[in-house]
């Protein structure tokens, strides 16, 4: 497709067209073998099938034995299921003890299914709610509730309405995620505006990192309506075409930075990606060393490429000095100079205006790129 | 416009349905239940983690079926996502199934795959065949995932992870992300996509005879006629992984590294003069190689938790310099008159420095200290950081015929090096950031939060010092004003204080009012202003004032106060005079201001309909500043709805409408002639003043419908999205009595970047089985766009101020990618095991 250049570290350029008929290839011979061996679908069971435990003492649970394939985990005891689970009480505000994920799978199968699809039912890592207590992590001991005879609003547990207090509902959340791009959580932007975890994240969902929408573009445009408008533009990074995030650039749970920039400083976080531009350069043009922001607006723009306003104004809004840079770039529509030509100078304005001269305007490394020419 | 590929079955697309039929067939049987794979489950209750936090189970509340806090509100996704995110259709795999396996191909038929570089900008799309691919495996505590998107393509993606849970995790991911510019643009040049750009000598010779402007430029443009075409266009491709180690939990270690190539060319320019500006690709040959390294201690019944990281990262490019032919000049020569002319004088060839490869080092260390009283957290960040760069400088220039003066009074030939001041470029930056962050629960209702925070760059960069340099290769500059005097380089710096404090009190369940203010100071070194202050101070008001009705709102008071404006700063600290400045420009990023920010939005949920609605104003006014900007304003109003209009219908809308509008002010001038601030006009007003108001208005809208036609088997969804931007500007200039330098009524330009594009998704799904899907989709994109630079400066007359055609021949016009109508269609199939 066109003339590209050439590629003088000799990549291979047709790795792509290989991965493709590769995996049209072997994928579908694989799938077949990987089905035959794989074990069994099993079908949820029907409601008839899940046997609701009888209002027991507390304490103490009895269970059916589920005809379906819900698995059940033999205690280390025995190597027979048990018809009883002991159960330790561990304190709870309401009396209520642990009951088990298998207690909760009988009822709440689609939830529990997506909770095992999730990072949270990695059982052996001590940090995840399976290396806990399971579904009772987040939603609390839920012996009441299964006492109770379950349903709506018994036995006390956590349910994450809407109605529930922000506080109360991220305390689940907080507990365990504390460190790495959350530990910056508390004071931050977004918890300081009362946003819940469940606000952005669904933790039953099956979307990428557990997010109430598909993408993360989706979910923070609910709110950040003006960013929605923004990635349209014509200049714009490629947010739209999903080869960037908002994550990118951003840490929504908290930073040490304005803004939630995801980095020590805005120029520090353009230039994880335009290295390029980081110099440092032998002539600095200060402004671009402050700030990029200064003439970029990285969400979107109608001005190429991601500028605020279009050249020559942008650089006339700090570059009056004598001569060309203090230039009216207009049209004669009357007057005695209608015709005079002192001020109408193509390069000024033309195609890329300033910059069609002053090259580097990002710095330059020439000795002779004082006014950034070369 | 050319025939989709797909009406013409391919042979690919049947030895696909061939391979994948027995593959189909046997999905369509279920098999018989099995011995289920027991999967992990919950520690045994008999011995729980006694570790794990206490829990204070609240009281019983109505469970809202509506969890999902957005209120149900159905987002489009904002350009039809060709590549399966997940294929949905499957749900969630069961317990006992450790794998899942789910891929996908589509056949791909697009109208015209050239229609336009803005069609293609981030894209990959053109007739054939993509796959996309998702895998998850998950065996007691191991785990494995792989997605792929777009695979075939330049724009695709590949993400594998998995790990053992408890022990350690990986991630590996490859990205590949086109950037296309232009298609099919004349270019005089060979060698594109290298350090040299060269123009064949006869053309050179040709053009260096022809004295007369206009011929000149009518000359060059035949040759521009029959040039060889180029397409420009780069391909960023990153690779990388993250290993991460929780063996040793409470300790996490990890590692990552990541490597962004970047190649192709970009469309720039470089210049001779004034009279002289040629639109030439510059080559990109980068390799961005990152390492980060982190050690955290945290579990979540500890009090403290600190992480300690490094991070390296090495940016090389593999073409540091572009030297570039002039076509009008085949020999050398040099003067005052190069700079202007076009073929009068001028070197043969040009040297731009590009971009210098460079290295940055940094190291931090933070901590969060929770269960402080009154329920406190506290945390505390500090990094520091280093850039160095330090590459060989090119000569001052490639002009044979220039010389130059150096610091010691020796005469030597521009093209040598030995006149350098240094041979390398000796610069480097520190950087240092520090925050510490407290936040308290002093009362159940009332919350506390303070902060500082740090960020400060010192400038090491060595002197450099020098009396001359060249101007664009053509034209030997000494320094100007004063006798004898010296070009320094400007090595800036400065540091930014940041102390905040934040109250919000909880007027009730469901609303807050938070009230902060914070300091911002800036010192600078080397700059118009020392140091500056801003004081902040917002309010915040979110309140849900029924089941329904959810609200927030926000405003934000900013002024900003300066030391004294020393607007001959830059000229001064080399020694140089004022007079080249204008005294009375502030700029704006160092004025003093005063600042409105306010933020409105509603969201309302009735039933089955959802409408959010927000509103945002700023405005900034420039009250210190007789000349630059003077103020800006921005107006943001939008509205999002969707509404189920039954079980198995439902449909979506949202419109936006945003302006920005800004007035400045500027003087044209000459030194001792109409305008001088420091002679003529000496006060603000001149009759050779100008203002600019300029206004970029944007709308964009967009509405769908997704309808479940038959349930569970049949479903469709239709989408169409509309943008479009308009931009204006309006001059206005004062016809002086006095001699005066812009003595006319200057008209507006009507059309600055406007832009329009249309886009219609409809969309349909068949869910075969169980365990296959096909979707078929059309795509139609309208891209419009109007701006002066299109209309060819007929409102422009072609001589410059000095009298003289500038040739500015259209080489590439990469800026100016034509419009498009455009249709894409594909069938896609969905396969899963």
């Amino acid at each position: 497709m066109g003339n590209l250049p050439f590629d003088h570290r000799g990549h291979v350029k047709n790795a792509g067209k290989v991965m493709a008929w590769s995996l049209v290839i072997c994928l579908p011979v694989a799938a077949t073998a990987v089905r035959l061996r794989a074990a069994g679908q099993v079908a949820p069971p029907s409601a008839s099938q899940i046997q609701r435990s009888s209002p027991a003492p507390e304490g103490i649970l009895l269970l059916q034995q589920p005809s379906t394939g819900v698995p059940e985990r033999p205690s280390p005891e025995s190597s027979q299921p048990p018809s009883v689970v002991p159960i330790a009480p561990t304190g709870s505000a309401n009396g209520a003890t642990y009951v088990g994920a298998e207690v909760c799978a009988q009822c709440h199968y689609d939830k529990f299914t997506s909770y095992q699809n999730s990072a949270h039912a990695i059982g052996g890592d001590p940090r995840t709610p399976a290396g806990q207590f399971g579904c009772e992590s987040c939603h609390g001991p839920a012996s009441k509730h299964v006492a109770g005879g379950g349903g709506r609003g018994v036995g006390g547990l956590m349910t994450f309405a809407a109605s529930v207090p922000v506080a109360e509902k991220n305390a689940p959340c907080v507990t365990c995620h504390t460190r790495g791009a959350v530990s910056l959580w508390h004071g931050s932007t977004h918890e300081s505006r009362n946003l819940a975890c469940v606000t952005c994240h669904s933790p039953h969902g099956g979307n990428p990192k557990l997010l109430v929408q598909k993408t993360q573009l989706q979910l923070c445009t609910q709110c950040h309506q003006q960013i929605r408008l923004a990635v349209m533009k014509p200049s714009h990074h490629p947010l739209r075409e999903e080869k960037m995030q908002c994550t990118s650039c951003h840490n929504p749970h908290g930073s040490q930075t304005a803004k939630l920039i995801a980095a020590n400083s805005v120029n520090d976080k353009c230039v994880e990606c335009h290295a390029e531009k980081r110099g440092p350069f032998l002539f600095e043009h200060p402004p671009v060393r402050e700030s990029c922001l200064n003439c970029h607006d990285p969400h979107g723009s109608s001005h190429e490429p991601l500028l605020v306003a279009k050249k020559p104004l942008l650089c006339q809004r700090c570059h009056s000095s004598f001569a060309h840079p203090g230039g009216l770039y207009a049209t004669p529509r009357s007057g005695p100079g209608a015709s005079q030509l002192v001020s109408q100078s193509q390069p000024q304005i033309a195609y890329r205006a300033c910059t069609n001269c002053h090259v580097n305007i990002h710095g330059s490394n020439s000795p002779s790129g004082k006014f950034w020419h070369r | 416009m050319n025939q989709p590929a797909f009406a013409r079955p391919t042979a690919g697309a049947m030895l696909i349905a061939l391979v994948l039929m027995p593959t189909v067939l046997q999905a369509q049987v279920p098999t018989s239940p099995q011995a289920p794979t027991e999967p992990r489950l919950a520690q045994d209750a008999a011995q729980p983690n006694t570790q794990f936090p206490q829990w204070r189970v609240q009281a019983i509340h109505p469970i809202d079926p509506r969890v999902a806090p957005n209120a149900g509100l159905r987002v489009r996704p904002l350009v039809p996502t060709f590549s399966p995110v997940a294929p949905d259709f499957l749900g969630p795999a069961g317990p006992s199934t450790p794998w899942s396996l789910r891929a996908s191909m589509a056949l791909f038929g697009v109208a015209d795959e050239r229609a336009s570089s803005k069609f293609q900008e981030f894209r990959d799309l053109r007739d054939g065949v993509t796959a996309g691919l998702e895998a998850r495996y998950r065996q007691g505590d191991y785990l494995f995932n792989v997605v792929g998107r777009q695979l075939g393509r330049r724009d695709q993606d590949l993400a594998i992870d998995g790990g053992r849970g408890g022990g350690y995790y990986f991630n590996v991911l490859y990205d590949e992300t086109p950037h296309n510019y232009a298609f099919g643009v004349p270019s005089l040049y060979g060698g594109i996509g290298t350090g040299r750009l060269t123009i064949a000598d006869p053309i050179q010779t040709d053009l260096q005879s022809i004295s007369d402007p206009r011929a000149l430029a009518a000359r060059t443009q035949t040759y521009v006629d029959s040039a060889h075409e180029v397409d420009l266009s780069l391909r960023r491709q990153k690779a990388g992984g993250e290993f991460t180690l929780v063996q040793a939990y409470p300790l996490i270690l990890k590692a990552s590294f990541t490597n962004e190539s970047r190649d192709g060319v970009r469309p720039w320019s470089g210049s001779f003069g004034f009279g002289n500006i040629q639109d030439i690709p510059w080559p990109v040959a980068y390799d961005t190689r990152e390492l980060r390294i982190s050690a955290e201690r945290a579990r979540p019944e500890s009090r403290v938790s600190v992480n300690a990281g490094y991070r390296l990262s090495l940016f090389d490019n593999h073409i540091q310099s572009l030297t570039f032919d002039n076509p009008y000049r085949v020999v050398d020569s040099s003067g005052v008159a190069a700079v202007v002319m076009s073929s009068g004088g001028g070197p043969a060839t040009g040297r731009i420095a590009l971009y210098p490869s460079n290295g940055y080092q940094e190291g931090s260390v933070s901590t969060v200290v929770n269960n402080l009283p009154a329920r406190s957290v506290l945390s505390a960040f500090v990094s520091a950081g280093f850039m160095r760069q330090n590459e060989p400088l090119i000569p001052f220039s490639t002009n044979s015929e220039a010389f130059l003066t150096a610091a010691d009074g020796r005469l030597f030939r521009a093209t040598d090096p030995s006149g350098l001041p240094r041979l390398t470029a000796e610069t480097s930056m520190n950087t240092q950031t520090a925050q510490v962050r407290w936040t308290s629960q002093p009362a159940k209702n009332l919350r506390l939060a303070g902060q500082y925070r740090l960020y400060a760059l010192q400038n090491h960069a060595a002197p450099f010092v020098f009396p001359e340099f060249v101007r664009e290769d053509a034209d030997p500059r000494p320094t100007e004003g004063t006798p004898g005097g010296m070009f320094h380089a400007v090595a800036p710096g400065y540091n930014q204080h940041s102390a905040s404090v934040d109250t919000t009190y909880t007027l009730g369940p469901d609303s807050r009012i938070g009230v902060s203010y914070t300091l911002d100071r800036m010192n600078r070194s080397l700059r118009e202003v020392a140091w500056m202050n801003d004081h902040r101070v917002k309010v915040s008001l979110d309140r849900r004032t029924t089941s329904w009705l959810d609200l927030r709102t926000s405003y934000t008071y900013t002024t900003r106060s300066t030391s004294a404006y020393d607007f001959a700063q830059s000229q001064r600290v080399q020694g140089l005079d004022d007079r080249p400045m204008m005294p009375f420009l502030r700029k704006f990023d160092e004025a003093p201001f005063r600042r409105h920010d306010a933020q409105v939005m509603a969201t309302v949920t009735r039933g089955d309909i959802s409408v959010s609605g927000q509103a945002v104003y700023g405005n900034t006014d420039y009250h210190d500043s007789p000349f630059g900007v003077l103020d800006d304003r921005h107006v943001l109003s939008s509205v999002d709805a969707s509404y189920a209009l039954a079980e198995r219908v439902s449909v979506f809308a949202d419109y936006s409408y945003e302006w920005f509008a800004n007035h400045i002010r500027g003087r044209q001038w000459f030194p001792a002639g109409p305008g001088d601030p420091y002679v003529t006009d000496t006060g603000f007003e001149s009759a050779s003043n100008w203002e600019n108001r300029s206004r970029d208005n944007i709308h964009g809208a967009g509405v769908g419908l997704d309808i479940q036609l038959i349930p569970g088997r049949l479903r469709g969804q239709l989408q169409y999205t509309f943008s479009n931007t308009d931009g204006r500007w309006v001059f206005d200039s004062p016809i002086g009595d006095a001699i005066d330098l812009n003595p006319f009524d200057p008209a507006p330009a009507e059309h600055v970047d406007d832009v329009r594009l249309h886009a219609l998704n409809p969309e349909l799904e068949l869910r075969l089985t169980e365990r296959l899907a096909m979707t078929a989709a059309y795509s139609y994109e309208r891209w419009r766009i109007s701006d002066f630079n299109y209309e060819g400066f007929s409102n422009v007359p072609v001589l410059n101020f000095l009298g003289v055609v500038p040739v500015v021949p259209k080489l590439t016009g990469a800026l100016l990618p034509p419009a498009y109508d455009n249709h894409v269609a594909y069938v896609r199939l969905k396969v899963g095991f």
